[in-house]
């Protein structure tokens, strides 16, 4: 009967904590802000970037 | 989390990457590692939990973020041979800049958010629960770092970003690339660029 679970490498282990690590270092280092939905909050913003 | 996109994109690149040359993805160890729960544990209490966001001041909120980059700052150097975390220092570098300069937390124009009624804002005030100050641009210190351009609006919901974190994502996008690429202890003797 197959398994359902199989341990995980060493290197697995190791590539998630690089995801979970550099998913928070890029969280932390940028800073964008949801500015709204489809149109945005924004009347007047409706072409692509930047807005002159 | 629209920069979560790059860790994203730059994973499925890795992976491609390593599909086609017969291997599996190298996860690298990166030093410091402890330095961004560190830095990043004010952050979510400040930026990301609304209960905990509510009870800190403006000026609390800036020391918090900018002490924050500058600790990032500080693991990005210490990792600066690894593929990447050359840009990711330059994309970084620029957001603290211009965070900085302008009062400790990320300048956005009025203009893009719309009416303030709607919209929940106040000119000189932090912008909902983000990371940015509504500025106008004639204020803003270097307002070509500042969040100053908008995702189109066929995206169901609407981000305004910095040149910094543009480059932070393509750093992080060529990090994940380079896993998928030749041993890394070979690649970071010749300088980290594989």
């Amino acid at each position: 009967m197959k398994k359902f679970f199989v341990k995980p490498t060493l290197d697995q282990i190791r590539l998630v904590i690089l995801i979970v690590v550099v998913a928070l270092f890029i969280i932390g280092a940028g800073a964008p802000a949801a500015i709204g939905g489809i149109g945005g909050n924004s009347a007047n913003s409706t072409s692509f970037l930047p807005l002159w | 989390m629209i920069l979560l996109a790059a860790v994203i994109i730059g994973l499925l690149a890795g992976f491609v990457r390593a599909k086609i040359r017969k291997r599996s993805i190298q996860p690298v160890r990166l030093k410091l590692e402890w330095l961004i729960i560190a830095a990043i544990l004010p952050q979510i209490l400040v930026f990301f939990i609304p209960t905990t966001s509510a009870h800190i001041s403006n000026t609390w909120a800036s020391i918090f973020l900018v002490s924050s980059l500058m600790a990032l700052f500080l693991f990005c150097l210490v990792n600066i041979r690894q593929p990447g975390f050359a840009l990711m220092s330059i994309g970084l570098l620029l957001n603290l800049l211009v965070i900085s300069l302008n009062g400790g937390l990320m300048p956005i124009r009025p203009e893009i958010l719309g009416d303030p009624g709607f919209g929940g804002w106040q000119l000189g005030e932090r912008y909902r629960l983000t990371k940015d100050v509504v500025l106008p641009l004639w204020q803003t210190r270097f307002w070509f770092f500042s969040d100053f351009f908008i995702t189109p609006n066929t995206l169901s919901t609407r981000y305004a970003f910095s040149l910094g974190d543009v480059i932070l994502s393509i750093g992080v996008i060529r990090f994940f690339w380079s896993l998928g690429g030749p041993t890394h202890k070979l690649a970071n003797f010749f300088g980290g660029n594989p």
